[in-house]
């Protein structure tokens, strides 16, 4: 690294640490909404543990039935259905927060020790190329997106496929797109509405009113490429048909 | 150790490193929105791996590098929805500020770092705000030191021309 760089990082330093400085969190919500999500991480994770040991003892049941000679396994082997049952492959998309990183997209859970490092985890949700070529297949491989309570009804306008998260304080995400804007609308707990108001950046964000047990939060998806402020998310938000 | 005792004890460590990881997701994220949420996550996941050893013996490394696991990952979920930002129009947008107003300045850091792709962001944040060495940022981000210096030297570059400027003007 040159002289001009290590003076140059001196002074990033400096700035990044003044543009931060005054910057905390509501410990409080902080804490309480972590220790709920935390709590549903651990029960998920145990339910987990269960399924797989449950598993694994049918697989091997299995694995016995098949392994014994034909003449027995005709009195022991269940009849299959003939043909599968049809599957719902409506568009849908899940961010699970159960799973660990390295097996499959979404945030991860297991330690990062144990976790692959960042830079060879396989992410198959997040490749362009198999978002482009086959969205629903890889929305719905993690279950389906529910029932979203809210959509945008606006012309020019148009949304991608939505996304469920399992855990944390938003349940969907949308991302809506016009010909040069970007807009990111979470659907939330009506009960975080007051909190979320209160830490809100003013230039780059709006709530809605509340729906029902919901809220949106609608936030430019990067207010620096936005150069007037005066987004209207006001006018993104009476286009919002709720349920 | 029973429930409420480790609750009671997150909740320490949580007042204790709250600030410093939410800080540290402002500059990764540069929205305040989204840096709750990825602070939130993180601790959630610490919490969810409260009693494991490993957690007990440095909590703040394993929170480190949980969220800076989820922001990638993250990224990495959303990287086709969102674009790259062009340096040039962040420099235009930069210069139309006025740069001796020191909130102008500020916002520029972090529309600066909006250049940069994830983990070069990442790098940058351990590095020059954490102050963590080329090894230690290595291990956190789990790519070789040879990585973390390719990156740092490419982020300065990125970030020279675009904070530069106001350096100069406010000496």
């Amino acid at each position: 690294m040159s002289n001009d760089d290590d003076e140059f990082s001196g002074v990033l330093g400096i700035a990044l640490r003044e543009r931060v400085s005054d910057s905390y969190p509501d410990f409080d919500h902080l804490i309480a909404s972590s220790l709920r999500q935390g709590t549903r991480l651990r029960k998920r994770r145990r339910a987990g543990f269960a399924l797989a040991i449950a598993a694994s003892v049918a697989g091997i049941g299995v694995a016995g039935v098949l392994l014994l000679p034909t003449a027995q396994r005709a009195d022991k082997v269940p009849d299959y259905a003939s043909s599968p049952r049809p599957t719902d492959t409506s568009s849908c998309a899940l961010i699970d927060d159960t799973r660990s990183p390295d097996s499959d997209a979404g945030y991860g859970t297991e330690s990062p020790q144990e976790a692959a490092a960042p830079e060879v985890i396989d992410l198959p949700h997040s490749s362009p190329e198999l978002l482009r070529s086959d969205p629903a297949g890889l929305a719905c491989r993690n279950g389906p997106v529910g029932d979203i309570p809210v959509r945008l009804d606006l012309p020019g306008w148009t949304c991608e496929p939505p996304i469920r998260r399992v855990e944390g304080p938003s349940h969907w995400m949308l991302t809506c797109t016009d010909s040069d804007r970007r807009v990111t609308i979470t659907v939330r707990d009506a009960a975080e509405r007051e909190t979320w108001i209160a830490a809100a950046d003013r230039h780059s964000a709006f709530a809605s009113e509340v729906h029902g047990e919901f809220f949106a939060t609608i936030v430019i998806a990067n207010p620096y490429q936005v150069p007037n402020l005066d987004f209207d998310l006001a006018a993104i938000d009476a286009g919002l048909i709720w349920k | 150790m029973t429930g409420i005792d480790s609750a009671d004890e997150f909740g320490e460590f949580v007042h204790a490193t709250g600030a410093r990881l939410y800080r540290a997701a402002l500059l990764l994220t540069g929205d305040h929105f989204l840096a709750e949420d990825l602070t939130q996550a993180t601790y959630a996941k610490v919490f969810a791996a409260w009693r494991r050893s490993r957690v007990v013996d440095n909590p703040l490394a394993y929170a480190r590098k949980t969220l800076l696991h989820v922001y990638i990952s993250h990224r990495r979920l959303r990287r086709n929805t969102e674009q790259a930002i062009n340096p040039d129009d962040l420099a235009e947008l930069s210069l139309d500020r006025d740069v001796a107003d020191d909130s102008a300045a500020r916002i520029d850091v972090l529309a600066a770092l909006a250049a940069l792709s994830a983990p070069d962001r990442a790098v940058v944040v351990l590095r020059y705000w954490e102050d963590r060495s080329v090894t230690e940022t290595a291990l956190d981000l789990g790519i070789t030191e040879v990585a973390v210096r390719t990156r740092a030297r490419r982020a300065l570059q990125r970030l020279r021309p675009l904070l530069e400027p106001h350096e100069r003007t406010r000496s």
